[in-house]
């Protein structure tokens, strides 16, 4: 009896499946970076693209068709500025970034590979450990990106790391390959792909709506860069003028 | 001023923030080692000038290799093979046809080097 409620206590772990979805006009850029995120999850699950952004909390629903406890969203807005959201369904929380940076396994400068299947290695760095938010936020992450042991997609084998840093208020995305070195005993990493640099905005209580946990207040969004950019460049024109 | 509009809406709700986490946090407590493969640095990552790309992408590194040793060390720990065998082939994440494309590229860019040397 003991062996079966071992059984049952592992399977909170084991029965994880993350639904990935977009919204419409997603562009192909963000669609390679959602690829590149749903093959290097062998627990991810993709679904088809939103129609209505204003009925988000649906996707919990679609979650539980689909037997996914996970829902990453990637909300592309005028082609340009991606919103990504990360959730725990049905119950929360929801994290949603604003991410730029990015950059996809198409390109060349990325040389690394690794197994189609194998379990990430997730390493955050410390100061996640200062901040109530970037506590929450790592616990989502560690529990959206990390598969498993026993997966029935995963392998049993170890190649690749995906780190997490959090520099200049923001979250630095890193995926690494893990090779072994001759004569020497040190691993050499080599960057697999992809990157990107999220910007925390908000975190909601439950799954895609409830209350507002946390804002950012750092936070700009694309929308007042691009307006502070144009507002700078009117003014040097007025200045030139007078 | 802009500022000050902006951050009219600021929500830190640190209570209900920490009774989130302990709620969604998995049967209340940290998953299992086996089951997560997550390590934490031992201490802060401190950048000079993060936009100083070359020093930025080496402290980057060295972090990540601290944690992949740390992770390897668990592995051992825990009786999980780290490497995969020789004899053990499977489906990668980028094809072959990219690799090639990667490789084509490097040795492209070595004879551009070259040749302006």
């Amino acid at each position: 009896s003991t062996n079966t409620d071992n059984k049952k206590d592992q399977s909170i772990y084991t029965k994880k499946r993350v639904l990935f979805t977009s919204t419409r006009g997603i562009g192909s850029k963000y669609r390679h970076l959602m690829s590149d995120l749903i093959s290097l999850i062998p627990h991810s699950k993709k679904e088809d693209k939103i129609d209505d952004r204003k009925t988000l909390s649906l996707i919990n629903e679609t979650c539980e068709m689909k037997s996914c406890n996970y829902a990453v969203l990637f909300d592309v807005r005028k082609g340009t500025d991606c919103f990504l959201w990360m959730a725990k369904t049905p119950l929360g929380p929801t994290v949603k970034f604003h991410i730029t940076n990015v950059h996809t396994l198409e390109e060349l400068q990325m040389t690394g590979n690794c197994l189609k299947g194998s379990r990430p290695f997730l390493q955050f760095d410390k100061s996640f450990d200062s901040e109530v938010h970037l506590q929450l936020i790592k616990e989502l992450i560690t529990q959206i990106y990390s598969t498993p042991k026993g997966h029935v997609k995963s392998k049993p084998f170890f190649d690749h790391i995906f780190s997490f840093f959090y520099q200049d208020g923001r979250i630095w995305f890193r995926n690494y390959q893990i090779t072994d070195q001759e004569f020497k005993k040190e691993s050499l990493l080599t960057e697999i792909g992809p990157r990107m640099i999220m910007h925390i905005d908000k975190i909601f209580s439950d799954g895609f709506g409830g209350n507002v946990l946390y804002s950012n207040p750092n936070y700009v969004s694309p929308n007042n860069t691009r307006s502070d950019h144009k507002l700078s460049k009117a003014n040097k024109y007025i200045k030139r003028k007078h | 001023q802009q500022k000050s509009i902006r951050s009219k809406y600021v929500v830190n709700d640190i209570e209900a923030m920490k009774n989130k986490l302990r709620e969604f946090r998995l049967s209340g407590q940290k998953t299992p080692w086996i089951h997560s493969l997550t390590v934490t640095s031992s201490s802060p990552l401190e950048i000079a000038d993060i936009h100083d790309d070359f020093n930025r992408e080496i402290a980057f590194y060295k972090q990540t290799l601290q944690g992949v040793t740390e992770c390897e060390r668990l592995c051992v720990q825990h009786g999980l093979t780290v490497r995969r065998k020789p004899d053990f082939f499977a489906e990668m994440i980028k094809s072959d046809q990219q690799m090639h494309k990667i490789k084509t590229n490097i040795q492209s860019e070595k004879k551009r080097v070259e040749t302006a040397e």
